[in-house]
C-alpha cells in the first residue's frame, strides 16, 4: 500500500480517536430508539384533528400501517442526520463518506457495497437498541471504517493531499469548537 | 412535442394553478402581519403614491422590525387595483408567479436535457412540491423572486444554446443578454435571500459556460453594465443601517455568543485541552456555526419528516418534500453520470448554493430563505422517476411507485386542506379580521376605541380590513400607537388607571385580550376560525 495512504489512514485514525476520547465526558448519549408508541400517538392525534371528517377518510390517511412506515423511517433516517454525522466525522470525514458513498455504486466494488449494507444494518440495530451508548459506538465504528473508502480521492494529486491536510486541521478545530456535541450527547460533564 | 405530451404538460400546469389558487383567500387562515403591511402599503401607493409612512414611491419599505425590498409591493399595487384590498389580492402575485415558475422550469429542463419526458417528470414534481406550494399560497416575496431567477436561467441558456444554431439579427443576442441581466437583478429586488444567492449562482453559471462566455464577452458588456447600475441601489441598501437591520436582528454570529462559548470552553471542556481557548478565533468559530447551519438543510428530518418548524413555512407533520422523493433522489444520485455535463453542473451548483443565504441568520434550517432549492430537488426527483418509469421491465416497481406517489399526494392534500387551517391558524394571526368586524359593528357608538397592542400589529389590521383612507392616515400623523379614534395600549395597562385622560367623560370601546377580566359591559367575544378566543370587546366608562 502507498506510504502516503498509510500515513493518511493513521492521521484519520488519530483524529477520530481524538473525537472518541472527547466523548468520555458524555453522561447520556442521544438515543435513536424507536418507540412503537409514537405510532399510536401520531394516529390518535391526527384522527382527533379530523373532527367532522368522515371516519373512513380519516383512517385512510392516519392508520397504523402508513404512520408506522413513516415513524419507523423517521427513526431510521435520524441516524443519517448530517449534523450528527458531522459531529463525529468532522468536515474531512463527511467528505470522505460522500466520496465513499459514490464508490458504492461503481461496478465490481462489492466490498464497498457490503460495507454500506453494514451501515444500514447498524442503523437498524441502533433504532431497536435501548442502550444509546452502544448504538452510538456501533454507528461510529461503521461510519469511520466506511469513510476509508473515500481516501483515494485525496491521493490523486499534490493539491488533493494538501487539501486533505487542511481538512484534517479544520476538522480538529471543528471538534474543539463542538466539544459539547449537541447531536451526540444529551449531557456532557468534565470534572 | 407530441400531442399527448402537450396534453400532459397542460394538465400539469392546470394542476399547479389549482394547487396554488384553490381557497387562496382563506387557506392559510388569517393574514400574517407582513402580508397585511404589504397589502396596505400597496393600497396606499395606489391611492396616494406614498406608503403608509408617507414616503413617496419608496425604494425600500419599512416593515415590522426590518425593511422590505420593493418588488412585491409594486406588484401588489396592480393586484389590489384589480381585486381590491383583501387576502386573495395580497396572495395573488405569489400564487400566480409560483404557477408560472412551473412552466418556465419545464422549458429550462427541456433546454438543458433535450428530453421532453424527463422535462415533464421534473415539472410534475415541482407542480406538486409541498415546499413550493406552501410559499406560493401566501404573500411571500421569495416565490416571485424564484420566478425571476428561473426565467433568467432560461434566457441565459437561450443565449448560450441558440447562439450558434440559429441565424439571428444583430440585436438578438444583446437583447437576450439584457433580459437575462435584468431578470437576475430583478430577483434581488424581491427577497433578501436573492441578494446572496443570485450573484453566487450567476458566477457559477459564467464559470460553467466560461468558454462560450469568452466568445460572446463583447456582447455581454452592456448587459453587465446595466446589471451593475440596477444593482447599485441594492448595494447601497445592503450596507445601510436599514439594509442590515434584518441580518443584525437575526444574525447567527454574535460576538457575545462567541465570547460566552469561549469562556465556557475554558471552564468546562476536557481539562488538558482547556488551554486551547486562547486560540479560539471568531472567524473559525463562525465558520463552525455556518457549516452546521448549512448541513442542516440537507437533513433527512427537515426534508422528509418534520420540515421547517415554523408553522407558516411547512405542514410540520411532513417534510419539505415527500418521503417517496428520498427513493427518487437516491436513484438520481446513482445515475447522476447519465446527465450531460452542463445539466449536472447547473443543477448541482443550484443545489449546493441554495442554503447559503440561510447560514448567516437564525433559526435553522429555514425553508423560506432556501426556497430556491425546490428547483434542483424537483429536478432530481423527476430524474429519478424518469429513470424508473423508462425501464422496460420493473412493471411491479412502477405500479408500487404510482400507488405510493398517489397516496402521498392525497395525504398531503388532506394535511393542507383539513389539518393546516385548524392547526396553524395562530401562526397566521387569524382572528384579526373578526376583531375588526366586531369593532366596525360597535365603534360608531363610542368616542374612543382602545385596542390591546399585541406585537404592535393591530393597527395594520384596522387599516387593512377597514380599507382606511391612506391619505387620512398620513395627514393625521397616524402611527402604530394611535390614529383616528383608535388608541393601542399594552396588555398590562389598566384601562381605568392609565389609558383614560383625567376627567374624560366619553364612551370607550375596549378591545381586551381574551384572558383579561374587565370591569365593564361585555359586548362581544372575538374568536378565530377554529374557535380560539382572541379578544373580548367591552364597554368601559360612561356605560348606560
Amino acid at each position: 500500500m502507498d506510504k502516503i495512504k498509510i500515513l493518511f489512514i493513521i492521521v484519520l485514525f488519530s483524529l477520530f480517536s481524538f473525537r472518541g476520547w472527547q466523548t468520555t465526558g458524555c453522561k447520556k448519549f442521544l438515543s435513536f430508539y424507536f418507540n412503537p408508541l409514537s405510532i399510536k400517538v401520531s394516529v390518535e392525534t391526527n384522527v382527533n384533528t379530523d373532527l367532522g371528517v368522515d371516519r373512513n377518510i380519516s383512517r385512510l390517511f392516519h392508520n397504523k400501517v402508513t404512520v408506522g412506515i413513516f415513524e419507523l423511517s423517521k427513526s431510521f433516517a435520524s441516524t443519517f442526520q448530517p449534523r450528527f454525522l458531522g459531529e463525529f466525522l468532522g468536515p474531512v470525514g463527511l467528505i470522505l463518506v460522500v466520496t465513499a458513498f459514490l464508490e458504492v455504486f461503481k461496478k465490481r466494488k462489492y466490498l464497498a457495497k457490503f460495507h454500506f449494507i453494514l451501515i444500514l444494518i447498524a442503523s437498524f440495530i441502533a433504532i431497536f437498541t435501548l442502550s444509546s451508548k452502544a448504538s452510538f459506538f456501533l454507528l461510529v465504528i461503521s461510519w469511520y471504517s466506511f469513510s476509508l473508502w473515500g481516501i483515494d480521492l485525496f491521493l490523486k494529486t499534490k493539491l488533493a493531499k494538501i487539501v486533505f491536510i487542511l481538512l484534517v486541521i479544520m476538522s480538529f478545530w471543528y471538534f474543539i469548537f463542538g466539544w459539547q456535541m449537541n447531536s451526540i450527547c444529551n449531557e456532557i460533564f468534565f470534572n | 412535442m407530441k400531442r399527448f405530451q402537450i396534453t400532459l404538460l397542460i394538465l400539469i400546469i392546470f394542476t399547479a394553478f389549482i394547487l396554488r389558487f384553490y381557497k387562496l383567500g382563506i387557506n392559510p387562515p388569517g393574514l400574517y402581519w407582513d402580508e397585511a403591511v404589504f397589502g396596505y402599503d400597496a393600497y396606499s401607493i395606489l391611492k396616494t403614491g406614498k406608503d403608509h409612512h408617507g414616503v413617496t414611491l419608496p425604494l425600500f419599505f419599512e416593515s415590522f422590525g426590518d425593511w422590505k425590498l420593493p418588488g412585491y409591493h409594486y406588484l401588489l399595487v396592480l393586484s389590489i387595483a384589480v381585486f381590491g384590498l383583501n387576502e386573495f389580492a395580497v396572495r395573488f402575485p405569489s400564487a400566480f408567479f409560483g404557477s408560472l415558475t412551473i412552466i418556465v422550469f419545464f422549458f429550462i429542463v427541456k433546454k438543458l436535457t433535450k428530453n421532453i419526458r424527463l422535462s415533464l417528470f421534473c415539472t410534475f414534481f415541482l407542480a406538486i412540491s409541498p415546499w413550493h406550494i406552501q410559499f406560493s399560497r401566501a404573500g411571500f416575496e421569495s416565490t416571485v423572486g424564484l420566478f425571476f431567477v428561473t426565467s433568467a436561467v432560461y434566457f441565459f441558456l437561450f443565449l448560450i444554446d441558440d447562439r450558434k444554431t440559429k441565424p439571428r439579427s444583430a440585436f438578438f443576442l444583446p437583447a437576450i443578454a439584457l433580459a437575462t441581466a435584468g431578470l437576475f437583478t430583478l430577483s434581488m429586488y424581491f427577497y433578501h435571500a436573492y441578494r446572496i444567492f443570485t450573484p453566487l449562482f450567476v458566477i457559477s453559471l459564467l464559470l460553467i459556460y466560461l468558454e462560450v462566455v469568452k466568445k460572446i464577452a463583447a456582447k455581454l458588456i452592456l448587459p453587465a453594465l446595466l446589471a451593475l447600475i440596477l444593482i447599485f441601489p441594492i448595494i447601497i441598501f445592503t450596507i445601510s443601517k436599514e439594509g442590515r437591520s434584518r441580518a443584525i436582528s437575526q444574525s447567527a454570529f454574535s460576538y457575545a455568543g462567541f465570547e460566552t462559548n469561549r469562556i465556557d470552553y475554558d471552564q468546562k471542556s476536557k481539562k488538558p485541552l482547556r488551554f486551547l481557548s486562547k486560540y479560539w478565533y471568531w472567524p473559525f468559530y463562525f465558520s463552525y456555526l455556518a457549516f452546521n447551519t448549512y448541513i442542516d438543510h440537507f437533513s433527512p428530518s427537515f426534508l422528509f419528516f418534520k420540515g421547517d418548524q415554523i408553522g407558516r413555512h411547512s405542514q410540520v407533520d411532513m417534510g419539505q418534500i415527500y418521503l417517496f422523493e428520498g427513493i427518487l433522489l437516491i436513484v438520481s444520485i446513482i445515475a447522476f453520470k447519465k446527465l450531460n455535463a452542463q445539466t449536472k453542473k447547473i443543477m448541482f451548483s443550484w443545489l449546493i448554493l441554495a442554503p447559503i443565504p440561510a447560514i448567516i441568520v437564525t433559526p435553522s434550517p429555514h425553508a423560506y430563505r432556501t426556497l430556491q432549492i425546490a428547483i434542483p430537488l424537483a429536478f432530481f426527483s423527476g430524474f429519478g422517476a424518469y429513470l424508473i418509469f423508462s425501464q422496460k421491465k420493473l412493471l411491479l416497481v412502477k405500479i408500487i411507485m404510482i400507488v405510493i406517489i398517489g397516496y402521498s399526494f392525497l395525504t398531503y392534500l388532506h394535511l393542507l386542506l383539513i389539518h393546516y387551517p385548524k392547526k396553524f391558524a395562530a401562526d397566521w394571526q387569524d382572528g384579526y379580521k373578526a376583531m375588526v368586524a366586531q369593532v366596525q359593528k360597535y365603534q360608531d357608538q363610542f368616542n374612543k376605541v382602545y385596542v390591546t397592542n399585541i406585537n404592535q400589529v393591530p393597527y395594520i389590521y384596522l387599516l387593512f380590513y377597514q380599507k382606511y383612507d391612506p391619505q387620512k392616515f398620513i395627514n393625521s400623523g397616524g402611527t402604530r400607537d394611535a390614529f383616528d379614534k383608535y388608541v393601542f395600549i399594552s396588555d398590562d395597562v389598566n384601562i381605568y388607571d392609565k389609558a383614560l385622560p383625567a376627567g374624560w367623560q366619553g364612551r370607550i370601546l375596549y378591545v381586551a385580550p381574551s384572558w383579561k377580566k374587565v370591569d365593564g359591559n361585555f359586548l362581544a367575544a372575538v374568536d378565530d376560525s377554529v374557535g380560539r378566543h382572541i379578544y373580548t370587546l367591552w364597554e368601559v366608562n360612561g356605560q348606560n
